[in-house]
């Protein structure tokens, strides 16, 4: 799964330390998840949605063979 | 309906037991308890050699290592109880794998050097390696009914 955090997180001007701090987890988490090396949970996901003031599939993107 | 009941019961138990977990301070305890039994038992061995201790070394650094294993992080979120899932899994694999194999080259050592041996599986592992598969296959049961339910 692909994901523009990175892209959202620089429009914001938050580091991954300040991001991860507004949504409850880990620094390594949205390492993680920016690296794609992880894909956050539903939950996870919306509360990225409504911080970035944006819809999941903005951020969140379908790769071929997901 | 008191079937339903039963089940809702179970699964409650089931989800408490899961989500246990000790403070993430009980960590350094864990490693204290593992650490002062693993030179308890090394100091045991090289004096006195009483093979109560021994045992005792032996359960104390099993249970510290446990207690580190049950420990909270200092922030435990969805990517640390993932990423634990996945290590359970692996060790639970990996155990029954050397639990499996390890008696099997130790049998073919005994036939080389020509000694009494214990067969291809002692006791004691055979029980270990057994209750790890029947609980494992019990729970994994048990947490697919709840989550297949209607």
């Amino acid at each position: 799964m692909k994901n523009k955090l990175k892209i959202q997180r620089a429009i914001f001007e938050l580091t991954q330390e300040e991001l991860a701090y507004k949504i409850g987890v880990s620094r390594q988490t949205i390492n993680s998840m920016e690296k794609g090396k992880y894909v956050p949970s539903t939950a996870l996901a919306l509360k990225l949605s409504n911080l970035f003031e944006t819809t999941v599939n903005e951020i969140f993107e379908l790769e071929e063979g997901d | 309906m008191i079937t339903k009941k039963m089940l809702a019961c179970e699964e409650s138990r089931l989800d408490r037991m899961n989500r246990f977990q000790f403070p993430n301070y009980a960590k350094k305890i864990g490693y204290a308890v593992a650490l002062m039994a693993f030179l308890a038992g090394i100091i045991n061995r090289r004096t006195v050699e009483v093979e109560l201790l021994t045992q005792l070394s032996r359960i104390f650094m099993v249970a510290g290592l446990l207690i580190v294993s049950l420990s909270k992080e200092v922030i435990e979120d969805e990517l640390i109880k993932t990423l634990r899932a996945y290590s359970f899994k692996l060790s639970f694999v990996i155990s029954i794998l050397m639990g499996l194999l390890m008696p099997v080259t130790n049998y073919l050592a005994d036939l080389v050097i020509k000694q009494k041996s214990e067969g291809l599986i002692g006791e004691g592992e055979f029980f270990v390696l057994l209750m790890l598969v029947i609980m494992q296959l019990t729970y994994f049961n048990l947490l697919m009914r709840y989550h297949n339910e209607k």
